[in-house]
């Protein structure tokens, strides 16, 4: 455990020194990686994403692929196509880049809802049917998608069922004045994505995913993400609350968040860190709450400070 | 940085209780009263100074406790309006004058008493200043031990039981500061132990010594009585000479007469206690016959008789039995009656009273020497007179009357005799015209005042100045002038010196207890009507010249009736008066018996920070498994609330221990707190738990601020 965790904060070093002083979402990525799960990132083109996605592969020895989604990319450009070879005169199977093990699916609400679902598809089920074929994707598969925010125009905005498929939602933001400078500094000569080392290997991605389901979570912890999830639904801004799968995806990101940390259990901190990058993207408001400038944040951020944090239990105290 | 602790608590508690030890022995050495009531409120300036609030808290709640019991005791005025303000500045600024000039005598029970309120809150401060922050007590210690030992040898007080308390309570406290002070330069670990130890060891010392000191043998006292001793050792043997010295400059009763005037000082000091069947007029002394024109002197032969002659003997009297108990210090060879004295008697000693046949003054002897006595018994006759036998009365004097008491300095101005004559131009009879002189001086043109009444010059008469100059004086200048205005028309009249009634301070199986100060020293005039004797008068303006009872009306029934009524309705007054103010003072009892309580609970609740700390670390001086770690984490939990950190329900507690530790600038709560999360978050049972926890749970518990 001491050991994975000392390679897991060595790869996110690596990570560090490209996209600077975005170490949580960094850390964050890295979260919803163990937990197998995809990421989401809403952001401006520009901020480093690429990097990021770039950096986080590299570390940890995966292949990378990226798809620039466009209004005209096909389904099978993501996914992959068969075409007959007239050499050997069958049909061969060229893998997409979805077949890849880090995927970045840059701007995804450019392109059209059949391309979308078809990615899509894969997150939720990790295989893809070409073809009437079923055709699994590699067993460490972690997608990156970007999105521009959504009042850009010539957008497709991706259906709220589909939000839902990944674990989190992301900001990178802008860097700060300082680190701007610094980032002025590091590219100077070179890139530094050259220099960013292999501290890991997939098999031990791997094997950490199987050690993440293994955090044990307080059956207090459990009602608190339940309390926490059906709050959500009975909020009255909120017109769509969270689905069971978001309770789920909370815990998961929890076990993996702890794991990073260090913990074979999760602590209420956990949940309450990682509960608006989780939620948020899961709830749809009111439309005329919308407009009253209220962030699906914000209700959560109400919802975190309503709901009590389970500290103390009179059973424990009755157990010694 | 003084720690106010339940120890500094404690000693600051001992120092009151040495502080009440000066207190309590005050009514018994001091007219001063209410003695309960002055202890009560010292406790509460104590547990207001040690509440140690804000001086603008304090300072007005201690004066505010003084102005309250000022008024409880004193003012009748409604509390704080303003006339009673106006009352109590007249009353400081009033007295401020005589405090400053050093006559103390002359202020007022309410002055007197808010001087003292004022010494005790200082007391109050002082003690804590000694106790609480400098730790030291072995000089308050050792004064009160002199106080005591002061008190027991040259006063009535007994002072044995006072002083094995204030022996146990002044070495408990020697003993706790000194620990506290020890432990405040070397640090002691095991806090609570030590002091155990260092309790029981020191109990045990001292226990034993008292234990074995009450035991052993103990020798006689080597003074019986050390007054006398003190007295010879400085050379006083006459015992008189003493007295004199004493009386300077002091009202009362002396033998000088002959310079009259000049202030005197006031004296409460007890001279005798009277117990006597009827109501007495005036303790009677002697009387002088010379007016030299400063004062008085005595010139008649010494004829001694067995009874005193004041009255014919046809005069109807009633007898009134006196036991007199006449004070240690005061040192009379003679006797003090009221009316005419016929019988002496010393219990179980063979005395005998010599009466001087002219100046009434009844010599006590005992086998032909003077004789002191501290306890007699009197039976002296009061004479019933009436108004109409002394008009009838023959005005043709004995010549040894005349030859004595119509005396008067020959200097003496015309002007005495013509303002006697216009007096009583009008008046007929003797008893009359003494009647007209003795209201003149009861008229507005005279003051009744105690200082600034000068000495006369040499060549200026006592009498004449007092006339026609000042016009302000006491009972020397009205009955001096008095006489020297009757002998000027040729009425036989001399000066009485003695005492007042004095205070009725209560009854005795029917009798009535008069207490006797030196302030009630008094002098008053006796006018001699041929057919009746010698007869009092009463010149001195603010004394009463009707309440005699012995001169009465013809319808001298009715009257009496009358007067009986009057009387009683007098007496239920003063005695619904003393009521309410016993009242008064006993509610206020009830009510600091009812705020005590209240009081404690505050301190309770004002130091449940520090007495929950003190509980927890005894609670949980070894957290040596999981669950007791739980529950002291949980304790500490409930510390960092009372303590004002309030836990919101939304946080978490390794946010709210982030926030603790940056309040404290620590991390020993984050570490603590990881500790329970692996406890309670994690299901793991971790043991032993390492020693860094025990040492940060401490080490928080220390910290969090009372």
């Amino acid at each position: 455990m001491f050991h994975t965790s000392t390679s897991l904060k060595n790869a996110i070093k690596q990570v560090e020194q490209v996209v600077v002083g975005k170490r949580e979402a960094i850390e964050l990525s890295f979260t919803a990686l163990l937990a197998k799960g995809h990421v989401l990132l809403e952001d401006v083109p520009g901020v480093g994403k690429t990097m990021m996605v770039r950096a986080i592969a590299r570390s940890i020895g995966a292949e990378f692929k990226r798809i620039q989604f466009t209004p005209d990319l096909l389904p099978s450009d993501v996914t992959g196509v068969s075409i007959y070879n007239q050499k050997t005169e069958q049909f061969e199977f060229r893998p997409g880049p979805v077949m890849s093990n880090v995927v970045l699916a840059d701007e995804i609400n450019r392109t059209s809802p059949k391309t979308q679902s078809a990615l899509l598809e894969a997150l939720e089920e990790g295989n893809v049917t070409i073809d009437g074929e079923t055709r699994p994707l590699q067993s460490f598969f972690f997608v990156m998608a970007t999105q521009n925010p959504i009042e850009y125009g010539g957008t497709y905005p991706l259906p709220e069922a589909q939000l839902d498929r990944f674990l989190m939602k992301l900001k990178l933001g802008y860097p700060s004045y300082e680190e701007e400078l610094e980032v002025l500094e590091r590219v100077r000569m070179n890139h530094p994505i050259e220099h960013v080392e292999e501290v890991l290997t997939i098999e031990e991605i791997l094997t950490m995913q199987q050690q993440v389901r293994e955090v044990y979570i307080d059956d207090s912890l459990k009602q608190y993400i339940v309390d926490i999830v059906t709050a959500t639904r009975n909020h009255k801004d909120v017109y769509v609350g969270v689905s069971p799968r978001g309770s789920i995806a909370l815990m998961r990101a929890a076990q993996a968040h702890s794991f990073l940390k260090g913990r074979d259990y999760i602590i209420p901190d956990d949940v309450k860190y990682l509960a608006p990058y989780v939620l948020t993207h899961r709830i749809h408001l009111h439309p005329h709450v919308e407009l009253q400038d209220h962030s699906q944040e914000k209700i959560i951020d109400d919802i975190l400070s309503a709901t009590k944090v389970p500290v103390s239990s009179s059973k424990m105290v009755k157990r010694g | 940085m003084i720690e106010r602790s339940l120890l500094s608590f404690f000693t600051y508690m001992c120092g009151y209780l040495l502080l009440i030890e000066w207190l309590l022995p005050l009514p018994e050495v001091s007219s001063t009263g209410y003695i309960s009531l002055f202890i009560a409120v010292t406790g509460f300036f104590f547990l207001i100074v040690f509440l140690d609030f804000p001086a603008w808290i304090t300072l007005p709640t201690i004066g505010g406790i003084i102005l309250l019991i000022l008024h409880l005791l004193f003012y009748e005025e409604t509390f704080l309006s303003l006339p009673w303000w106006q009352v109590f500045f007249e009353d400081i600024f009033h007295h401020l004058g005589h405090m400053i000039t050093g006559t103390w005598q002359e202020t007022s029970h309410s002055f007197q008493s808010l001087i003292f309120l004022l010494l005790l809150a200082m007391m109050s401060y002082l003690l804590y200043f000694w106790i609480v922050y400098a730790k030291r007590i072995l000089f308050f210690f050792i004064c009160t031990v002199i106080f005591i030992g002061v008190l027991d040898t040259f006063f009535d007080y007994d002072g044995s039981w006072a002083m094995i308390r204030v022996t146990i309570i002044g070495f408990l406290l020697l003993l706790l500061l000194q620990w506290s002070r020890l432990t405040s330069y070397f640090p002691v670990f095991d806090q609570k132990k030590a002091l155990t130890r260092w309790l029981v060891v020191s109990v045990a010392i001292l226990g034993t010594a008292i234990f074995v000191a009450s035991l052993l043998p103990k020798s006689g006292p080597t003074w019986e009585d050390p007054v006398p001793y003190v007295q010879e050792f400085l050379g006083i043997e006459d015992p008189h000479r003493f007295l004199k010295n004493n009386e300077v400059r002091r009202v009362g009763y002396g033998d000088d007469d002959t310079q009259l005037g000049g202030g005197f000082e006031q004296d409460d000091r007890l001279v005798f206690t009277a117990v006597a069947d009827r109501e007495v007029r005036y303790w009677r002394g002697e009387s002088k016959n010379v007016y030299t024109g400063q004062g008085w002197e005595t010139n008649t032969p010494l004829e001694l008789v067995q009874e005193s002659n004041l009255y014919q003997s046809h005069v109807e009297a009633k007898r009134n039995e006196v036991d007199m108990y006449v004070e240690k210090e005061m040192r009379y060879d003679f006797v003090f009656y009221d009316g005419s004295l016929e019988q002496f008697r010393v219990p179980d000693e063979k005395a005998e009273v010599s009466i001087d046949n002219y100046t009434g003054k009844a010599y006590k002897h005992r086998n032909g020497e003077p004789f002191i006595a501290h306890y007699y018994e009197t039976v002296s006759a009061s004479p019933v007179l009436f108004e109409e036998e002394l008009r009838e009365s023959s005005e043709v004097d004995p010549a040894h009357i005349e030859e004595y008491f119509l005396q008067l300095p020959e200097h003496l101005s015309p002007e005495v005799e013509a303002l006697a004559q216009s007096l009583t131009e009008n008046e007929e009879t003797r008893y009359d015209k003494v009647r007209a002189i003795e209201s003149y001086f009861h008229s507005p043109i005279f003051t009744y005042e105690t200082e600034n009444v000068p000495v006369p010059e040499e060549d200026e008469d006592y009498v004449e100045q007092f006339l026609f100059d000042t016009m302000r004086g006491y009972c020397d200048n009205f009955s001096t002038s008095m006489v020297v205005l009757l002998r000027s028309i040729d009425i036989p009249a001399r000066w009485v010196k003695g005492f007042t009634s004095g205070e009725k301070v209560g009854s005795e199986e029917g009798r009535i207890v008069y207490e006797v100060t030196n302030g009630n020293a008094h002098s008053w005039v006796e006018v001699y009507f041929p057919s009746v004797g010698w007869v009092p008068f009463e010149p001195t303006k603010g004394f009463s010249p009707e309440s005699y009872p012995s001169i009465e009306t013809e319808e001298k029934e009715e009257e009496e009736k009358q007067e009986d009524e009057i009387e009683e309705m007098v007496e239920e007054e003063t005695e619904g008066r003393d009521n309410q103010s016993s009242q008064k003072v006993t509610s206020w009892v009830q009510l600091l018996l009812f705020i005590m309580p209240l009081l404690l609970i505050g301190i309770l609740y004002k130091y449940r920070i520090p007495i929950y700390k003190k509980y927890l670390q005894y609670r949980y001086n070894r957290i040596d498994d999981d669950m007791k770690f739980v529950k002291a984490y949980l304790a500490l939990m409930t510390l960092f609330k009372m303590a004002g950190h309030n836990r919101r329900k939304s946080e978490t507690f390794r946010e709210f221990a982030k926030r603790m530790d940056q309040e404290y600038e620590t991390n020993d709560m984050s570490l603590i707190t990881e500790q329970y999360e692996q406890i309670y978050y994690g299901n793991k049972r971790p043991s032993p738990l390492s020693e860094e926890i025990q040492k940060s749970w401490e080490n928080i518990i220390k910290r969090i601020k009372s």
